[in-house]
Protein backbone atom coordinates (compact mmCIF):
# COMPACT_ATOMS: atom_id res chain seq x y z
CA UNK A 1 0.00 0.00 0.00
CA UNK A 2 3.14 2.68 0.85
CA UNK A 3 4.62 1.90 -2.03
CA UNK A 4 1.77 2.94 -4.50
CA UNK A 5 1.09 5.61 -2.30
CA UNK A 6 4.74 6.90 -2.65
CA UNK A 7 4.76 6.27 -6.99
CA UNK A 8 1.49 8.77 -6.66
CA UNK A 9 2.90 11.08 -4.76
CA UNK A 10 6.34 11.29 -6.29
CA UNK A 11 4.50 11.69 -9.68
CA UNK A 12 2.64 14.61 -8.07
CA UNK A 13 5.97 16.26 -7.17
CA UNK A 14 7.89 15.49 -9.84
CA UNK A 15 5.36 15.76 -12.46
CA UNK A 16 7.33 13.13 -14.21
CA UNK A 17 3.99 12.32 -15.94
CA UNK A 18 4.31 14.76 -18.42
CA UNK A 19 7.32 13.03 -19.30
CA UNK A 20 6.56 9.39 -19.30
CA UNK A 21 6.11 7.35 -22.32
CA UNK A 22 2.44 6.13 -22.94
CA UNK A 23 2.22 2.28 -21.61
CA UNK A 24 3.85 3.76 -18.49
CA UNK A 25 1.23 6.58 -18.58
CA UNK A 26 -1.21 4.50 -18.70
CA UNK A 27 -0.33 1.81 -16.10
CA UNK A 28 0.16 4.73 -13.75
CA UNK A 29 -3.62 5.98 -14.80
CA UNK A 30 -5.22 2.38 -13.77
CA UNK A 31 -2.71 2.93 -10.74
CA UNK A 32 -3.98 6.24 -9.45
CA UNK A 33 -7.90 5.20 -10.51
CA UNK A 34 -7.36 2.19 -8.54
CA UNK A 35 -6.55 3.81 -5.81
CA UNK A 36 -9.16 7.09 -6.13
CA UNK A 37 -11.96 4.91 -6.90
CA UNK A 38 -11.41 2.21 -4.24
CA UNK A 39 -12.09 4.02 -1.35
CA UNK A 40 -8.41 3.07 0.35
CA UNK A 41 -7.02 6.68 -0.52
CA UNK A 42 -9.24 8.28 1.63
CA UNK A 43 -8.68 5.88 4.67
CA UNK A 44 -4.38 6.06 4.30
CA UNK A 45 -3.42 9.61 3.61
CA UNK A 46 -3.32 12.69 5.02
CA UNK A 47 -5.87 15.47 3.34
CA UNK A 48 -3.53 17.37 1.30
CA UNK A 49 -1.70 14.60 -0.34
CA UNK A 50 -5.26 12.76 -1.11
CA UNK A 51 -6.57 16.19 -2.88
CA UNK A 52 -2.62 16.22 -4.49
CA UNK A 53 -3.25 12.44 -5.68
CA UNK A 54 -6.56 13.52 -6.72
CA UNK A 55 -5.65 16.53 -8.56
CA UNK A 56 -2.63 13.64 -10.14
CA UNK A 57 -5.60 12.08 -11.24
CA UNK A 58 -7.47 14.48 -12.57
CA UNK A 59 -3.66 15.17 -15.02
CA UNK A 60 -3.85 11.69 -15.62
CA UNK A 61 -7.64 11.26 -17.23
CA UNK A 62 -7.00 14.31 -19.08
CA UNK A 63 -3.57 13.30 -20.65
CA UNK A 64 -5.23 9.85 -21.15
CA UNK A 65 -8.23 11.10 -23.36
CA UNK A 66 -10.87 10.17 -20.00
CA UNK A 67 -12.95 13.27 -20.24
CA UNK A 68 -15.55 11.97 -17.80
CA UNK A 69 -13.37 10.68 -15.39
CA UNK A 70 -11.47 14.30 -15.18
CA UNK A 71 -15.18 15.95 -15.23
CA UNK A 72 -16.09 13.05 -11.96
CA UNK A 73 -12.84 13.82 -9.88
CA UNK A 74 -12.58 18.04 -10.90
CA UNK A 75 -16.61 17.96 -9.10
CA UNK A 76 -14.91 16.51 -6.14
CA UNK A 77 -12.71 19.03 -5.82
CA UNK A 78 -14.93 21.28 -6.58
CA UNK A 79 -17.50 20.45 -3.92
CA UNK A 80 -14.28 20.56 -1.41
CA UNK A 81 -12.60 23.71 -2.60
CA UNK A 82 -15.71 25.50 -3.93
CA UNK A 83 -15.21 27.67 -7.58
CA UNK A 84 -13.32 30.48 -5.88
CA UNK A 85 -9.73 28.11 -5.22
CA UNK A 86 -7.29 29.38 -7.80
CA UNK A 87 -6.14 25.90 -8.43
CA UNK A 88 -9.46 24.28 -8.98
CA UNK A 89 -9.91 27.33 -11.19
CA UNK A 90 -6.97 26.30 -13.43
CA UNK A 91 -8.08 22.74 -13.28
CA UNK A 92 -11.59 23.69 -15.04
CA UNK A 93 -9.56 25.75 -17.29
CA UNK A 94 -7.98 22.75 -18.33
CA UNK A 95 -10.60 20.67 -18.59
CA UNK A 96 -12.24 23.23 -20.53
CA UNK A 97 -9.66 23.36 -23.00
CA UNK A 98 -9.60 20.05 -23.88
CA UNK A 99 -13.15 19.82 -24.02
CA UNK A 100 -14.34 22.88 -25.08
CA UNK A 101 -11.46 24.19 -27.09
CA UNK A 102 -9.31 27.50 -26.26
CA UNK A 103 -11.67 29.93 -27.10
CA UNK A 104 -14.02 28.52 -23.82
CA UNK A 105 -11.50 28.28 -21.43
CA UNK A 106 -10.77 31.68 -22.25
CA UNK A 107 -13.82 33.12 -21.98
CA UNK A 108 -13.88 31.34 -18.09
CA UNK A 109 -9.94 32.73 -16.97
CA UNK A 110 -11.31 36.09 -18.65
CA UNK A 111 -14.18 35.74 -15.54
CA UNK A 112 -11.52 34.92 -12.80
CA UNK A 113 -9.32 37.06 -10.81
CA UNK A 114 -6.64 38.29 -12.31
CA UNK A 115 -4.13 38.31 -9.79
CA UNK A 116 -3.66 34.58 -9.23
CA UNK A 117 -0.60 33.44 -10.83
CA UNK A 118 -1.54 30.47 -12.10
CA UNK A 119 -4.33 31.87 -13.82
CA UNK A 120 -2.26 34.48 -15.41
CA UNK A 121 -0.28 31.39 -16.64
CA UNK A 122 -3.05 29.41 -18.05
CA UNK A 123 -4.31 32.97 -20.04
CA UNK A 124 -0.47 32.62 -21.65
CA UNK A 125 -0.30 29.11 -22.36
CA UNK A 126 -2.96 29.48 -24.45
CA UNK A 127 -2.14 32.42 -26.24
CA UNK A 128 0.97 29.63 -26.98
CA UNK A 129 -1.05 27.26 -29.04
CA UNK A 130 -2.64 30.71 -31.22
CA UNK A 131 0.59 30.39 -32.65
CA UNK A 132 1.25 34.23 -31.79
CA UNK A 133 4.88 34.69 -30.98
CA UNK A 134 5.65 38.51 -30.66
CA UNK A 135 2.22 38.72 -28.33
CA UNK A 136 3.06 35.71 -26.51
CA UNK A 137 6.42 37.06 -25.67
CA UNK A 138 5.10 40.39 -24.34
CA UNK A 139 2.85 38.29 -22.30
CA UNK A 140 5.60 36.71 -20.84
CA UNK A 141 7.58 39.63 -20.19
CA UNK A 142 4.50 40.98 -18.47
CA UNK A 143 4.40 38.43 -15.92
CA UNK A 144 8.22 37.83 -15.23
CA UNK A 145 8.10 41.78 -14.44
CA UNK A 146 5.33 41.06 -11.95
CA UNK A 147 6.29 37.86 -10.53
CA UNK A 148 9.98 37.93 -10.78
CA UNK A 149 10.70 35.59 -8.96
CA UNK A 150 8.60 32.66 -10.74
CA UNK A 151 11.15 30.22 -12.02
CA UNK A 152 8.82 28.31 -14.23
CA UNK A 153 7.72 32.20 -16.20
CA UNK A 154 11.51 32.75 -16.94
CA UNK A 155 12.42 29.35 -18.23
CA UNK A 156 9.09 29.33 -20.22
CA UNK A 157 10.11 33.08 -21.84
CA UNK A 158 13.57 31.51 -22.27
CA UNK A 159 12.04 28.59 -24.59
CA UNK A 160 9.86 31.01 -26.34
CA UNK A 161 12.69 33.35 -27.30
CA UNK A 162 14.95 29.97 -28.58
CA UNK A 163 12.06 29.25 -30.45
CA UNK A 164 12.02 33.22 -31.70
CA UNK A 165 16.01 32.61 -32.57
CA UNK A 166 17.04 35.18 -29.82
CA UNK A 167 19.69 33.38 -27.77
CA UNK A 168 20.91 36.18 -26.07
CA UNK A 169 17.86 37.15 -24.47
CA UNK A 170 17.05 33.49 -24.22
CA UNK A 171 20.28 33.28 -22.46
CA UNK A 172 19.24 36.17 -19.82
CA UNK A 173 16.08 34.28 -18.67
CA UNK A 174 17.76 31.25 -18.07
CA UNK A 175 20.25 32.98 -16.09
CA UNK A 176 17.42 34.34 -14.22
CA UNK A 177 16.43 30.86 -13.49
CA UNK A 178 19.73 30.08 -12.59
CA UNK A 179 19.53 33.17 -9.78
CA UNK A 180 16.26 31.44 -8.39
CA UNK A 181 17.04 27.57 -8.69
CA UNK A 182 20.93 27.94 -8.47
CA UNK A 183 21.29 23.98 -8.44
CA UNK A 184 19.02 22.95 -11.49
CA UNK A 185 21.55 21.39 -13.37
CA UNK A 186 19.16 20.45 -16.34
CA UNK A 187 19.00 24.65 -16.42
CA UNK A 188 22.96 24.94 -16.56
CA UNK A 189 22.79 22.41 -19.53
CA UNK A 190 20.29 24.26 -21.33
CA UNK A 191 22.42 27.30 -20.75
CA UNK A 192 25.16 25.60 -22.48
CA UNK A 193 22.71 24.39 -25.42
CA UNK A 194 21.40 27.69 -26.46
CA UNK A 195 25.50 29.17 -25.86
CA UNK A 196 25.96 26.61 -28.82
CA UNK A 197 23.37 27.63 -31.13
CA UNK A 198 24.84 31.26 -30.06
CA UNK A 199 27.69 30.60 -31.82
CA UNK A 200 26.64 28.75 -34.68
CA UNK A 201 24.41 31.55 -35.65
CA UNK A 202 27.46 34.15 -35.25
CA UNK A 203 29.66 32.18 -37.31
CA UNK A 204 26.98 31.92 -40.12
CA UNK A 205 26.25 35.53 -39.88
CA UNK A 206 30.34 36.21 -39.95
CA UNK A 207 31.16 33.48 -42.02
CA UNK A 208 34.33 33.49 -40.42
CA UNK A 209 35.69 32.89 -37.05
CA UNK A 210 35.66 35.56 -34.04
CA UNK A 211 36.26 36.43 -30.81
CA UNK A 212 31.95 36.51 -30.43
CA UNK A 213 32.10 33.43 -31.49
CA UNK A 214 34.31 31.48 -29.48
CA UNK A 215 33.67 33.82 -26.56
CA UNK A 216 30.09 31.83 -26.54
CA UNK A 217 31.57 28.56 -27.23
CA UNK A 218 34.05 28.68 -23.95
CA UNK A 219 30.97 29.81 -22.02
CA UNK A 220 29.44 26.94 -23.25
CA UNK A 221 31.55 24.19 -21.93
CA UNK A 222 31.63 26.44 -18.67
CA UNK A 223 28.23 25.84 -18.14
CA UNK A 224 27.73 22.27 -19.32
CA UNK A 225 30.79 21.34 -17.10
CA UNK A 226 28.60 22.86 -14.33
CA UNK A 227 25.63 20.30 -15.10
CA UNK A 228 27.96 17.45 -14.29
CA UNK A 229 30.03 19.28 -11.95
CA UNK A 230 26.18 18.71 -10.06
CA UNK A 231 24.64 15.87 -11.43
CA UNK A 232 27.88 13.35 -12.14
CA UNK A 233 25.70 11.63 -14.92
CA UNK A 234 24.14 13.83 -16.53
CA UNK A 235 23.97 12.32 -20.34
CA UNK A 236 22.70 16.15 -21.91
CA UNK A 237 25.57 17.38 -20.05
CA UNK A 238 28.57 15.37 -20.86
CA UNK A 239 27.34 15.32 -24.65
CA UNK A 240 27.51 18.46 -24.35
CA UNK A 241 31.01 19.01 -23.37
CA UNK A 242 32.12 16.87 -25.96
CA UNK A 243 30.33 18.34 -28.74
CA UNK A 244 31.48 22.10 -27.39
CA UNK A 245 35.26 21.27 -27.16
CA UNK A 246 34.85 19.25 -30.50
CA UNK A 247 33.69 22.50 -31.92
CA UNK A 248 36.69 24.43 -30.30
CA UNK A 249 39.22 21.88 -31.18
CA UNK A 250 38.09 22.76 -34.89
CA UNK A 251 38.71 26.00 -34.43
CA UNK A 252 42.10 27.06 -36.82
CA UNK A 253 43.50 30.11 -35.10
CA UNK A 254 42.08 30.29 -31.56
CA UNK A 255 42.23 34.03 -29.74
CA UNK A 256 42.96 32.33 -26.22
CA UNK A 257 44.57 28.99 -25.20
CA UNK A 258 42.74 26.10 -25.77
CA UNK A 259 45.03 23.57 -24.69
CA UNK A 260 42.82 22.21 -21.55
CA UNK A 261 39.76 21.81 -23.86
CA UNK A 262 41.46 18.60 -25.47
CA UNK A 263 41.67 16.98 -22.43
CA UNK A 264 38.53 17.72 -21.35
CA UNK A 265 37.08 16.62 -24.62
CA UNK A 266 38.70 13.42 -23.90
CA UNK A 267 37.50 13.31 -20.61
CA UNK A 268 33.82 13.38 -21.47
CA UNK A 269 34.47 10.83 -24.46
CA UNK A 270 35.68 8.66 -21.58
CA UNK A 271 32.53 9.62 -18.79
CA UNK A 272 30.30 8.76 -21.38
CA UNK A 273 31.54 5.70 -23.17
CA UNK A 274 31.63 4.48 -19.29
CA UNK A 275 27.72 5.57 -18.96
CA UNK A 276 26.99 3.90 -22.24
CA UNK A 277 28.57 0.39 -21.33
CA UNK A 278 26.72 0.45 -17.84
CA UNK A 279 23.43 1.08 -19.20
CA UNK A 280 22.97 4.03 -16.89
CA UNK A 281 20.78 6.26 -17.85
CA UNK A 282 17.36 6.27 -19.51
CA UNK A 283 16.62 4.39 -22.90
CA UNK A 284 16.69 7.68 -25.32
CA UNK A 285 19.61 9.48 -23.49
CA UNK A 286 21.68 6.13 -23.89
CA UNK A 287 21.00 6.03 -27.66
CA UNK A 288 21.76 10.15 -27.95
CA UNK A 289 24.98 9.52 -25.92
CA UNK A 290 25.87 6.64 -28.56
CA UNK A 291 25.36 8.91 -31.94
CA UNK A 292 27.30 12.17 -29.95
CA UNK A 293 30.07 9.71 -29.46
CA UNK A 294 30.42 8.26 -33.15
CA UNK A 295 30.13 11.30 -34.95
CA UNK A 296 31.86 14.31 -32.60
CA UNK B 1 9.74 10.31 62.15
CA UNK B 2 6.22 11.02 62.58
CA UNK B 3 3.84 10.49 59.71
CA UNK B 4 0.70 12.63 59.40
CA UNK B 5 -2.37 10.32 59.05
CA UNK B 6 -3.15 10.23 54.90
CA UNK B 7 -5.56 11.48 53.49
CA UNK B 8 -8.58 9.84 52.18
CA UNK B 9 -10.36 11.14 49.26
CA UNK B 10 -14.49 11.06 48.74
CA UNK B 11 -14.61 9.18 45.32
CA UNK B 12 -17.35 11.61 44.49
CA UNK B 13 -14.37 14.11 44.29
CA UNK B 14 -13.01 12.06 41.45
CA UNK B 15 -16.37 11.52 39.48
CA UNK B 16 -17.61 15.02 40.19
CA UNK B 17 -14.87 17.48 39.82
CA UNK B 18 -11.85 15.61 38.60
CA UNK B 19 -12.98 14.16 35.53
CA UNK B 20 -15.86 17.20 34.65
CA UNK B 21 -13.01 19.15 34.75
CA UNK B 22 -11.21 17.06 31.98
CA UNK B 23 -14.31 16.50 29.88
CA UNK B 24 -15.15 19.81 29.93
CA UNK B 25 -11.58 20.99 28.65
CA UNK B 26 -11.31 18.79 26.05
CA UNK B 27 -14.59 19.65 25.15
CA UNK B 28 -13.79 23.60 24.87
CA UNK B 29 -10.44 22.96 23.48
CA UNK B 30 -12.64 21.23 20.30
CA UNK B 31 -14.79 23.52 19.65
CA UNK B 32 -12.29 26.48 20.09
CA UNK B 33 -10.75 24.41 17.29
CA UNK B 34 -14.12 24.56 15.26
CA UNK B 35 -14.50 28.20 16.44
CA UNK B 36 -11.18 29.49 15.40
CA UNK B 37 -11.56 27.52 11.34
CA UNK B 38 -14.70 29.30 11.40
CA UNK B 39 -13.75 32.40 12.36
CA UNK B 40 -9.92 32.14 9.82
CA UNK B 41 -10.84 34.53 6.91
CA UNK B 42 -9.18 33.50 3.90
CA UNK B 43 -6.08 35.34 3.01
CA UNK B 44 -6.74 38.48 0.86
CA UNK B 45 -5.55 38.57 -3.05
CA UNK B 46 -2.40 41.07 -3.51
CA UNK B 47 -3.39 43.40 -6.16
CA UNK B 48 -0.67 42.52 -8.78
CA UNK B 49 1.53 46.03 -8.17
CA UNK B 50 1.71 45.15 -5.01
CA UNK B 51 2.85 41.33 -5.62
CA UNK B 52 5.37 43.40 -8.00
CA UNK B 53 6.75 45.53 -5.64
CA UNK B 54 7.05 43.00 -2.85
CA UNK B 55 9.15 40.38 -4.97
CA UNK B 56 11.07 42.50 -6.70
CA UNK B 57 12.86 43.11 -3.02
CA UNK B 58 13.56 38.96 -3.09
CA UNK B 59 14.85 39.78 -6.86
CA UNK B 60 17.75 41.35 -5.51
CA UNK B 61 18.36 39.39 -2.46
CA UNK B 62 18.36 36.04 -5.25
CA UNK B 63 21.23 38.04 -6.94
CA UNK B 64 23.10 39.00 -4.20
CA UNK B 65 23.37 35.31 -3.20
CA UNK B 66 23.69 33.49 -6.26
CA UNK B 67 25.16 36.20 -8.83
CA UNK B 68 27.94 34.41 -8.34
CA UNK B 69 26.71 31.50 -10.66
CA UNK B 70 26.44 33.88 -14.23
CA UNK B 71 29.32 35.23 -15.86
CA UNK B 72 30.47 38.45 -14.85
CA UNK B 73 28.91 40.54 -17.60
CA UNK B 74 25.64 39.45 -17.10
CA UNK B 75 25.79 39.86 -13.24
CA UNK B 76 27.38 43.56 -13.91
CA UNK B 77 24.21 44.35 -16.10
CA UNK B 78 21.90 43.19 -13.87
CA UNK B 79 23.47 44.79 -10.69
CA UNK B 80 23.39 47.83 -12.66
CA UNK B 81 19.50 47.80 -13.47
CA UNK B 82 18.48 46.50 -9.96
CA UNK B 83 20.35 49.44 -8.12
CA UNK B 84 18.71 52.17 -10.66
CA UNK B 85 15.71 50.35 -10.60
CA UNK B 86 15.39 50.34 -6.84
CA UNK B 87 16.81 53.85 -6.17
CA UNK B 88 14.35 55.34 -8.72
CA UNK B 89 11.73 53.75 -6.68
CA UNK B 90 10.32 52.38 -10.12
CA UNK B 91 8.72 48.92 -8.58
CA UNK B 92 6.98 50.97 -6.12
CA UNK B 93 3.47 50.40 -6.31
CA UNK B 94 2.32 54.05 -5.27
CA UNK B 95 4.48 56.29 -7.56
CA UNK B 96 2.26 59.27 -6.70
CA UNK B 97 2.81 59.26 -3.36
CA UNK B 98 7.01 58.38 -4.23
CA UNK B 99 6.53 61.36 -6.38
CA UNK B 100 5.90 63.40 -3.21
CA UNK B 101 8.29 61.79 -1.14
CA UNK B 102 10.01 64.84 -0.22
CA UNK B 103 6.76 66.39 1.82
CA UNK B 104 6.61 65.68 5.21
CA UNK B 105 4.16 62.94 5.69
CA UNK B 106 2.29 61.76 8.93
CA UNK B 107 3.71 58.88 10.97
CA UNK B 108 2.14 55.51 8.73
CA UNK B 109 -0.83 54.53 11.08
CA UNK B 110 -1.08 50.49 10.06
CA UNK B 111 -4.79 50.72 10.73
CA UNK B 112 -4.67 53.16 7.52
CA UNK B 113 -3.86 50.46 5.33
CA UNK B 114 -6.22 47.36 4.60
CA UNK B 115 -3.64 44.91 5.15
CA UNK B 116 -2.94 46.20 7.94
CA UNK B 117 -6.41 46.17 9.17
CA UNK B 118 -6.94 42.94 8.08
CA UNK B 119 -4.19 41.64 10.72
CA UNK B 120 -4.92 43.76 13.40
CA UNK B 121 -8.45 41.91 13.38
CA UNK B 122 -7.39 38.47 12.71
CA UNK B 123 -4.95 38.35 15.88
CA UNK B 124 -7.72 40.17 18.00
CA UNK B 125 -9.84 37.05 16.32
CA UNK B 126 -7.51 34.91 17.72
CA UNK B 127 -6.94 36.25 21.15
CA UNK B 128 -10.52 36.69 21.97
CA UNK B 129 -11.28 32.66 21.17
CA UNK B 130 -8.40 31.95 23.73
CA UNK B 131 -9.29 34.23 26.61
CA UNK B 132 -12.94 34.36 26.91
CA UNK B 133 -13.45 30.29 27.40
CA UNK B 134 -10.38 30.65 29.54
CA UNK B 135 -11.92 33.07 31.73
CA UNK B 136 -15.06 31.71 32.12
CA UNK B 137 -13.48 28.16 32.32
CA UNK B 138 -11.13 29.43 35.30
CA UNK B 139 -14.20 31.44 37.07
CA UNK B 140 -15.92 28.35 37.03
CA UNK B 141 -13.41 26.30 38.90
CA UNK B 142 -12.46 29.32 41.13
CA UNK B 143 -16.56 29.24 42.30
CA UNK B 144 -17.61 25.84 42.69
CA UNK B 145 -14.56 23.85 43.39
CA UNK B 146 -12.08 26.33 45.05
CA UNK B 147 -9.61 24.73 47.31
CA UNK B 148 -10.69 21.37 46.65
CA UNK B 149 -7.68 18.49 46.82
CA UNK B 150 -8.73 16.19 43.55
CA UNK B 151 -5.80 13.57 43.07
CA UNK B 152 -2.31 11.97 44.76
CA UNK B 153 0.32 11.93 42.07
CA UNK B 154 1.89 8.14 42.70
CA UNK B 155 5.73 9.40 43.08
CA UNK B 156 7.13 11.43 45.15
CA UNK B 157 8.56 15.19 44.39
CA UNK B 158 10.69 18.33 45.60
CA UNK B 159 8.51 21.30 47.76
CA UNK B 160 9.56 23.44 44.82
CA UNK B 161 6.30 21.93 43.08
CA UNK B 162 4.47 23.42 45.18
CA UNK B 163 3.13 26.27 43.96
CA UNK B 164 2.36 24.73 40.33
CA UNK B 165 0.30 21.56 42.11
CA UNK B 166 -1.55 23.33 44.92
CA UNK B 167 -2.42 27.00 43.90
CA UNK B 168 -5.28 27.88 45.59
CA UNK B 169 -4.89 25.49 48.32
CA UNK B 170 -3.10 27.47 51.55
CA UNK B 171 -1.77 24.68 53.14
CA UNK B 172 2.14 24.71 53.97
CA UNK B 173 2.46 21.33 55.59
CA UNK B 174 0.40 19.22 52.89
CA UNK B 175 2.35 16.59 51.02
CA UNK B 176 3.72 18.00 47.43
CA UNK B 177 2.04 14.88 46.00
CA UNK B 178 -1.75 16.34 46.55
CA UNK B 179 -2.91 18.36 43.81
CA UNK B 180 -5.58 21.00 43.83
CA UNK B 181 -8.54 21.74 41.69
CA UNK B 182 -6.59 24.95 40.17
CA UNK B 183 -3.65 23.01 39.91
CA UNK B 184 -5.74 20.04 37.92
CA UNK B 185 -7.21 23.28 35.25
CA UNK B 186 -3.82 24.63 34.74
CA UNK B 187 -1.97 21.05 34.23
CA UNK B 188 -5.24 20.26 31.66
CA UNK B 189 -4.31 23.83 29.91
CA UNK B 190 -0.91 23.07 28.76
CA UNK B 191 -0.93 19.21 29.01
CA UNK B 192 -3.83 18.60 26.47
CA UNK B 193 -2.01 19.32 23.39
CA UNK B 194 -0.93 15.85 22.32
CA UNK B 195 -4.76 14.95 23.31
CA UNK B 196 -6.10 17.15 20.77
CA UNK B 197 -3.51 16.22 18.03
CA UNK B 198 -4.67 12.62 18.55
CA UNK B 199 -8.78 13.54 18.30
CA UNK B 200 -8.06 16.43 15.41
CA UNK B 201 -5.12 15.77 13.79
CA UNK B 202 -1.45 17.66 13.72
CA UNK B 203 -2.04 21.43 13.06
CA UNK B 204 -5.41 21.66 15.36
CA UNK B 205 -5.96 25.14 17.04
CA UNK B 206 -7.96 24.09 19.74
CA UNK B 207 -4.59 24.64 21.81
CA UNK B 208 -5.26 28.70 21.04
CA UNK B 209 -2.56 30.90 21.34
CA UNK B 210 -0.19 28.56 23.82
CA UNK B 211 2.42 27.38 21.21
CA UNK B 212 1.66 30.60 18.78
CA UNK B 213 3.01 33.13 21.36
CA UNK B 214 6.47 32.67 19.76
CA UNK B 215 5.35 33.11 16.31
CA UNK B 216 2.51 34.99 14.72
CA UNK B 217 1.07 34.40 11.32
CA UNK B 218 1.28 37.14 8.79
CA UNK B 219 4.53 37.97 10.56
CA UNK B 220 6.10 35.36 8.69
CA UNK B 221 7.35 34.51 5.41
CA UNK B 222 9.45 37.51 5.19
CA UNK B 223 5.88 39.40 4.73
CA UNK B 224 6.34 43.06 5.16
CA UNK B 225 4.80 44.65 7.84
CA UNK B 226 1.90 46.89 7.91
CA UNK B 227 3.05 50.70 7.89
CA UNK B 228 6.83 50.16 6.75
CA UNK B 229 7.84 52.31 3.86
CA UNK B 230 9.33 50.25 1.10
CA UNK B 231 11.13 52.58 -0.05
CA UNK B 232 14.07 52.72 2.50
CA UNK B 233 14.02 49.00 2.09
CA UNK B 234 14.58 49.19 -1.51
CA UNK B 235 17.81 51.79 -0.66
CA UNK B 236 19.04 49.29 1.73
CA UNK B 237 19.19 46.70 -0.61
CA UNK B 238 20.44 49.00 -3.48
CA UNK B 239 23.29 49.55 -1.05
CA UNK B 240 23.54 45.07 -0.46
CA UNK B 241 23.76 44.98 -3.34
CA UNK B 242 26.42 48.01 -4.49
CA UNK B 243 28.18 45.98 -1.43
CA UNK B 244 28.07 42.96 -3.63
CA UNK B 245 31.51 41.22 -5.02
CA UNK B 246 31.08 38.97 -8.00
CA UNK B 247 32.75 35.81 -7.88
CA UNK B 248 32.24 33.68 -10.71
CA UNK B 249 31.77 30.04 -9.46
CA UNK B 250 32.72 29.21 -13.02
CA UNK B 251 35.57 30.58 -13.58
CA UNK B 252 37.95 27.92 -13.09
CA UNK B 253 35.27 25.01 -13.23
CA UNK B 254 37.15 23.33 -16.16
CA UNK B 255 40.93 22.81 -13.96
CA UNK B 256 38.12 21.48 -11.43
CA UNK B 257 36.78 18.90 -13.43
CA UNK B 258 40.07 17.88 -14.74
CA UNK B 259 41.73 17.73 -11.81
CA UNK B 260 38.36 15.16 -10.57
CA UNK B 261 38.22 13.48 -13.82
CA UNK B 262 41.79 13.00 -15.08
Amino acid sequence: MTTIIDTLRNAHTTSSYLTLPAESLQSLYDTSYKFVTSGAAARSLHPEGLYNVFELHFFLSIITGKDSEASAILTTLTDRFGQDSHRVGVLRSIYLEATDGPVKALEFLSGRQDTELGTLKRKIVILKSSNQTSLYISELLKLVDNYPSDAESWAELASAYLEAGMYAQSIFALHEVLLLVPLAYNINALVGETSLLYASSLHAASSSHSVATEERLLEAVKFFLRSVELCEDYVRGWTGVLVATNRIAAIQKPFSDTSKYKRLYDVARKALTKIVETKDASESDLNAAQLVLKNY
Amino acid sequence: MVTAPDLVIDPSLRDWVLFPILLVMILVGILRHYITLLLQSSPKQLDLLAIREQQSLARGASLRSNGKLIPPSSFQSRKTYLIQAFKNGIFLKDQEAFKNKDEPKPPANPLAEPGGMDQMLNMLKGNMVMIVPQTLLMSWINFFFSGFILMKLPFPLTVRFKSILQSGVATRDLDVRWVSSMSWYFLNLFGLRSVYDVILGSNNSAGGGMDMAGMNPGMMGGGLQPGQDIYKLYLSEAENIELTTHEYLLEDIEDRILEKYE
